[in-house]
C-alpha cells in the first residue's frame, strides 16, 4: 500500500472514530450529567422533594416532547421551519370540541379530530407548500408563509370557536400516589402516550420501508429521487404523520392541562422548537428527550430559584447546550462536503 | 375692506349666539353622550366581561329614564369593545371606542391594560378612564387627572385579606402566598406580606409563577409542603384552572384554607376550574353597603333585567358610568375634558345628596350647573387627588356548592 | 436501430429559461457497451446525465430507453424504467448505514429479492460487506464511490450513468475505479460515463463522444478518439491521466 492509501485509511479510521464519538456518548454523557444532578438534588433537598420535581419535570417535558415529534419530522424531512405547527395542535384540540359537539363520544371525537388534522396538514401541502416548492420559493419565503398559515389557522379557530377558555371536561384532579410522590392520572397518560408515540415513530423510521425512504429523503433529496423514491409520496406521508401527531399532542395537552384557548399553540411553539433543536433535528427520540431535558431542568430549577424563573432557566440551558453540542443530543455532525 | 368688516360682523354674531346659548344652560342643547365600555369579553379574564357589560348597560337605561323624568334632553349610548385582558388589544379596542365618539372609558380590569390605554390615547385626549384595576401602581402614574378609580386599591384589599384570615383562621398563623408574576399579583402579595407580618403572622412560603407555563405541579407542591394554616391565592381564572388542579393533585391540599383575591371572585365557579380547587374557599372583593335603598334598587334592577348573575364590582361599574353621565350633564357638554373637570362637582361632599332612586332630581339639579353629591350603589365617592376612592368596604365571601355566598363585610383603612 | 439501449436525439436542456446548456446533443448507447462522454469544463457533460435521469427537464429532443420515450418523466419513474444514475457528489445517504443505502437502491425493483441483490453487490465490492453496518458518511472516498455504484446497480439497470466516477480520488484509486467500471461492464451492465480523466476513460471505452458548448463535436471508437490528435489538442490537452 502506498502512502496515499494509508492516509485514506487513517482518515477513514479517524472519521469512524469521530463519528462514534459524535454519535454514541452524547446521550450517555447527558444521562450521566442528569443522574449526577439528581443525586446532588436528592442530597441537598431530600429524596421526596427532588424526586417529585423529577416526576413533574417528566410531565412538563412530555407535553413539549410529544408536540415536538411532529415538528421535528417536518423540519428534518422537508427542511421546513413550520411555524404553524403549534396551531395544528390547537386545531386538533378544537376539532375534538367540534366533533364532540356534533354528538360523537369523546374518544371517537378525538380520533376523528386527529384524522381531520392530518387531512388538514395534507391540504396545506397541496394548497401552499407544493405550489411554493414548484415556484422555487426560498427558505425565508417558506418561513414567512408558515407564520402566515399559523395566523390563518389560529384566527379561523377563534372565529368559529371564540377565544374564551375551553375545556374538554376531563377530570384533571385525580392523581396516582407512588409512595410520597404524586402524579396526575392524565399526566401519567400524557407521559405514556408521549413515550409510546416516540417509540412508534422511531421504530417506523428505523425498520419500515416508508421510514427508510423518509430518512433517505431527509438525508439527500436529489439522491432519493434518482434512487427511485416517489418523493411526493414521502412528502404527503410526512405531512399526514405530522398533522396526526400534532393533533394527538394538542388533544392530550388540552385534556391533561384541563383548560385552553386558541393561543396555546403559539405559546407552546417556542418550547417545541427548543426541544426539537436540543434533541437533534429530525430525530423523534431527540424531540422527546429534548422536551424532557427542558422539563426536568425547569422543574429542578424550582428547588433552587423562585418558580417565576422557570422559563428563563429552560432557555438558558438551551443556549448552553447548543454552545457545547450544536447538533443536539441525537443529531449527527454535518460532514465535510 | 367691506369684506373684512363683513367677516368681523359674522364673528360677532356667532359669539353672541354662543353666549346666549351658554347663558340658557346646558338643557337647551341636547346631549348625546357615548360611554365606552372596555370589556374583558375574551382572554384570561373573560369571566369579568359579561357582568361588567350588563352593569354599564343598566346604567344607560337608568340614566336615560332619569333624563326623561327630569325633562332634560340628554341621551346615553353605550359603545363597547373587547380588551382581551391584553395591553395591546386594549389599546386598539379603546381607539375603536374613541372613534365611535366615546367621552368616557369604563374599564379595563388590569393595570397593564390601563397604563397602555392611558398612555396610548386617553390622557392626551383628556378622556376619563375608570379602571377596575386595583394595583397601587396606578396611583403613581402621570394621568393628568383623567383616572378615576371606582374600586379601592390593593393596599386596602390586602388589609381586607388580613381581616378575613384573622376572622376565619385566626391571628398569627402561617400563610403561604401563591401569586401570578405580574403587577397585580406582585404588588398585592407584597402589601399582604407586610400587613400580615405587622399583625404578628408568619409567611410560610411565597411562590410566584409565570402565567405562560403549562404545568404548575412544582409550584403547587412547594405551597402545600410547608403545610400552612391558610393560602392566599392571587390569580386569574384561566391560570387558576391549571394551578387549582395541580394543588388538588398534591393530595395534601384543603380548599377551605384558601383565601382568594378579587380577580377570583365570581358569582358561580366557572366550569374550567375544578370544583375541588375552590369549594369552601374564602375570598374578598370590594363591596357595597348592603343595607341601603340604592343597593336594593340596584339588585332589583339587575334581577329584572335577566341574563348573567351579579358579580363583584358590578355596582362600581354602574356607578362609574352614572358619574360620567352626571358630569356631562353638569358640564352641559360631551367634550371629554369638560366631563373630567366636573367629576368632583358631582361627588361634592356637603352638596345635596342623590342616589340611584333620586337620579332624576340629580339630573335636574346638575343641569342647572349646581354641585351635587351622587351617593352610588357602592357608596359615596370621595376621590383623592390621585383619583383613588377612599371607599374601603370589602365583602368576605365563601364558595359553597360552587356558588359565591357573602358572609360578612369588613371595613379597612 | 436494433440493439440500442439508449437513444438521445436533438436534446436541448438548461437550468434556467433563455440559457440552454445542451443545444441538440445526440448519443446512442448499444447493449453491453461502455460509452464515454468527454469535453471541456462547461460543455454540458453533467447536465446531459441529469437530463437523462430527469433531474433537469429537457426543453426539446428525444430520449428513448429501449423503445420507451422517457423525456420529461419524473426521476423516480425514469429510474423505474431501468436507468441507474451515480451523481458525482453527495452520491450516498450519509446518515444511513451501507446496507440501508443498498436497500434504498432497490426501490425501483421491489420484485427482486433483496438478499440476492445484496450478495451480488457484496461479491462485486467485498469491501462494502465489511462496512455494511457502518454509516455511509464515515466511508473513505473510494468506498463511497463503490457504495454509490452498488446502490445504483441494485435494481439491475439497463444502463448505468456514471458522473465523473474518478473525481476527487487519489491516483491509486483512479486505477481501481476504472478497473471496477470495466468489471461491472463485463458482468453485463451497459455504461454511459462522463469523465474529465478523458484519455484514460476513452481508452477503456467502446465508443466515445466529445461535447463542446452543448453540441456533439466528435465521436468514434473510444481508443481511436483518445489517440486522435485533433481531439487531443483541442479538448484533451494536459489531461494525460
Amino acid at each position: 500500500m502506498t502512502d496515499t492509501t494509508q492516509t485514506e485509511r487513517t482518515e477513514a479510521r479517524a472519521s469512524v472514530l469521530s463519528s462514534a464519538l459524535a454519535a454514541l456518548p452524547r446521550p450517555a454523557l447527558l444521562l450521566a450529567v442528569l443522574i449526577v444532578l439528581l443525586c446532588a438534588l436528592v442530597i441537598a433537598f431530600g429524596p421526596v422533594r427532588a424526586l417529585q420535581a423529577t416526576v413533574n419535570g417528566f410531565v412538563a417535558g412530555s407535553y413539549t416532547g410529544l408536540g415536538a415529534i411532529g415538528l421535528t419530522l417536518v423540519l428534518g424531512v422537508l427542511k421546513l421551519v413550520n411555524f404553524a405547527h403549534g396551531d395544528l395542535l390547537v386545531t386538533g384540540a378544537y376539532f375534538t370540541i367540534l366533533f364532540a359537539w356534533l354528538g360523537l363520544p369523546l374518544p371517537l371525537a378525538m380520533l376523528t379530530a386527529m384524522l381531520a388534522t392530518a387531512a388538514l396538514a395534507l391540504a396545506t401541502e397541496k394548497i401552499i407548500w407544493q405550489p411554493l416548492r414548484l415556484a422555487k420559493a426560498g427558505s425565508l419565503q417558506l418561513f414567512l408563509s408558515a407564520i402566515g398559515l399559523g395566523l390563518v389557522l389560529r384566527f379561523t379557530v377563534q372565529f368559529f370557536a371564540g377565544s374564551q377558555v375551553r375545556t374538554l371536561g376531563a377530570n384533571v384532579v385525580t392523581s396516582i400516589a407512588i409512595g410520597p410522590l404524586r402524579l396526575g392520572t392524565l399526566q401519567a397518560l400524557a407521559l405514556v402516550v408521549g413515550i409510546s408515540a416516540m417509540v412508534i415513530v422511531g421504530l417506523v423510521l428505523r425498520f419500515t420501508s416508508i421510514g427508510k425512504e423518509m430518512r433517505a429523503f431527509a438525508d439527500n433529496r436529489a439522491l432519493a429521487e434518482v434512487s427511485g423514491i416517489d418523493t411526493q409520496h414521502i412528502i404527503n406521508v410526512t405531512w399526514i404523520a405530522s398533522g396526526f401527531l400534532a393533533a394527538l399532542s394538542g388533544i392530550l395537552y388540552a385534556t391533561a392541562i384541563g383548560s385552553f384557548n386558541p393561543n396555546f399553540g403559539i405559546t407552546l411553539l417556542l418550547s417545541l422548537f427548543a426541544a426539537t433543536v436540543l434533541g437533534g433535528i429530525g430525530n423523534p427520540y431527540g424531540a422527546l428527550v429534548g422536551g424532557l431535558v427542558i422539563g426536568l431542568s425547569q422543574e429542578w430549577s424550582t428547588l433552587l430559584f423562585n418558580a417565576r424563573w422557570k422559563p428563563a432557566v429552560g432557555f438558558a440551558l438551551l443556549i448552553l447546550m447548543l454552545m457545547f453540542m450544536p447538533q443536539g443530543i441525537f443529531g449527527r455532525a454535518k460532514r465535510r462536503s | 375692506m367691506s369684506c373684512k368688516i363683513g367677516r368681523l360682523a359674522a364673528w360677532a354674531a356667532v359669539s353672541a349666539l354662543a353666549i346666549v346659548a351658554s347663558a340658557q344652560g346646558a338643557g337647551a342643547e341636547p346631549l348625546d353622550l357615548k360611554i365606552g365600555a372596555l370589556l374583558e369579553s375574551t382572554g384570561p379574564l373573560s369571566e369579568l366581561g359579561p357582568p361588567a357589560e350588563k352593569a354599564i348597560n343598566l346604567s344607560a337605561t337608568v340614566a336615560n329614564k332619569a333624563a326623561k323624568d327630569a325633562g332634560v334632553e340628554a341621551k346615553v349610548t353605550i359603545v363597547s369593545a373587547d380588551s382581551q385582558g391584553d395591553p395591546q388589544a386594549a389599546l386598539s379596542a379603546t381607539r375603536t371606542l374613541v372613534d365611535k365618539g366615546a367621552s368616557c372609558i369604563m374599564g379595563p380590569s388590569t393595570t397593564p391594560e390601563s397604563i397602555s390605554v392611558l398612555n396610548g390615547i386617553t390622557m392626551q385626549r383628556k378622556i376619563t378612564l375608570w379602571p377596575l384595576a386595583s394595583s397601587t401602581r396606578l396611583r403613581t402614574v402621570k394621568d393628568d387627572g383623567t383616572i378615576y378609580r371606582p374600586v379601592p386599591a390593593d393596599d386596602l384589599q390586602s388589609k381586607a385579606l388580613v381581616k378575613a384570615i384573622e376572622n376565619h383562621v385566626g391571628k398569627g398563623k402561617a400563610v403561604a402566598i401563591i401569586f401570578r408574576n405580574e403587577p397585580y399579583g406582585d404588588a398585592l402579595s407584597k402589601s399582604f406580606t407586610t400587613d400580615w407580618q405587622a399583625e404578628g403572622g408568619t409567611i410560610s412560603s411565597t411562590i410566584s409563577f409565570d402565567p405562560q407555563q403549562e404545568s404548575f405541579d412544582s409550584e403547587a407542591g412547594q405551597a402545600v409542603d410547608t403545610n400552612p394554616d391558610a393560602y392566599v391565592v392571587i390569580d386569574y381564572p384561566e391560570t387558576y384552572a391549571k394551578l387549582g388542579a395541580a394543588l388538588v393533585r398534591t393530595g395534601k391540599f384543603d380548599a377551605k384554607k384558601v383565601f382568594v383575591a378579587d380577580a377570583l371572585s365570581f358569582a358561580k365557579v366557572p366550569d374550567n376550574i375544578p370544583p375541588e380547587a375552590l369549594e369552601g374557599a374564602y375570598g374578598v372583593a370590594g363591596g357595597s353597603p348592603t343595607g341601603t335603598d340604592a343597593f336594593k334598587a340596584f339588585n332589583k334592577l339587575w334581577d329584572e333585567a335577566g341574563g348573567v348573575a351579579n358579580a363583584s364590582y358590578t355596582a362600581n361599574s354602574f356607578d362609574a358610568a352614572i358619574l360620567c353621565f352626571l358630569s356631562a350633564v353638569e358640564a352641559g357638554s360631551t367634550e371629554p375634558g369638560a366631563i373630567r373637570d366636573k367629576i368632583r362637582s358631582v361627588t361634592k361632599d356637603g352638596a345635596p345628596q342623590f342616589t340611584i332612586e333620586t337620579l332624576a332630581d340629580a339630573v335636574k339639579t346638575a343641569a342647572t350647573g349646581k354641585e351635587i353629591d351622587y351617593v352610588g350603589v357602592s357608596g359615596a365617592f370621595r376621590f383623592k387627588d390621585n383619583g383613588d376612592p377612599s371607599s374601603s368596604l370589602y365583602d368576605v365571601f365563601q364558595y359553597q356548592g360552587g356558588k359565591q355566598v357573602k358572609i360578612e363585610q369588613v371595613n379597612v383603612k | 436501430m436494433s440493439g440500442q439501449v439508449l437513444t438521445v436525439a436533438g436534446l436541448v436542456a438548461g437550468y434556467v429559461p433563455q440559457v440552454d446548456i445542451l443545444n441538440g446533443v445526440a448519443i446512442t448507447v448499444a447493449k453491453d457497451e461502455i460509452v464515454t462522454v468527454v469535453g471541456p469544463n462547461g460543455a454540458g457533460k453533467s447536465t446531459l446525465l441529469k437530463a437523462l435521469v430527469g433531474l433537469v427537464t429537457p426543453k426539446s429532443g428525444r430520449i428513448a430507453l429501449e423503445d420507451k420515450d422517457i423525456a420529461g418523466l419524473a426521476p423516480s419513474t425514469i429510474v423505474r424504467q431501468g436507468l441507474g444514475y451515480v451523481p458525482q457528489r453527495e452520491n450516498v445517504f450519509e446518515t444511513m448505514p451501507v446496507e440501508e443505502n443498498l436497500e434504498i437502491g432497490l426501490k425501483p425493483r421491489r420484485d427482486l429479492p433483496l438478499r440476492l441483490r445484496l450478495e451480488a453487490m457484496y461479491a462485486l465490492f467485498p469491501r462494502l460487506r465489511e462496512r455494511r453496518r457502518q454509516m455511509a458518511g464515515s466511508l473513505s472516498g473510494g468506498e463511497r464511490q463503490m457504495l454509490a455504484m452498488a446502490r445504483a446497480l441494485m435494481p439491475q439497470p439497463k444502463v448505468l450513468l456514471l458522473d465523473e466516477p474518478t473525481a476527487g480520488l487519489a491516483p491509486r484509486f483512479v486505477d481501481l475505479m476504472f478497473e471496477q467500471v470495466a468489471t461491472i461492464n463485463r458482468s453485463g451492465v451497459t455504461i454511459l460515463m462522463v469523465e474529465q480523466n478523458a484519455t484514460r476513460a476513452l481508452a477503456m471505452s467502446h465508443r466515445g463522444y466529445v461535447l463542446d458548448l452543448g453540441r456533439n463535436a466528435y465521436e468514434g471508437e473510444g481508443p481511436a478518439l483518445a489517440r486522435d490528435p485533433k481531439v487531443a489538442d483541442l479538448y484533451l490537452g494536459g489531461l494525460h491521466g
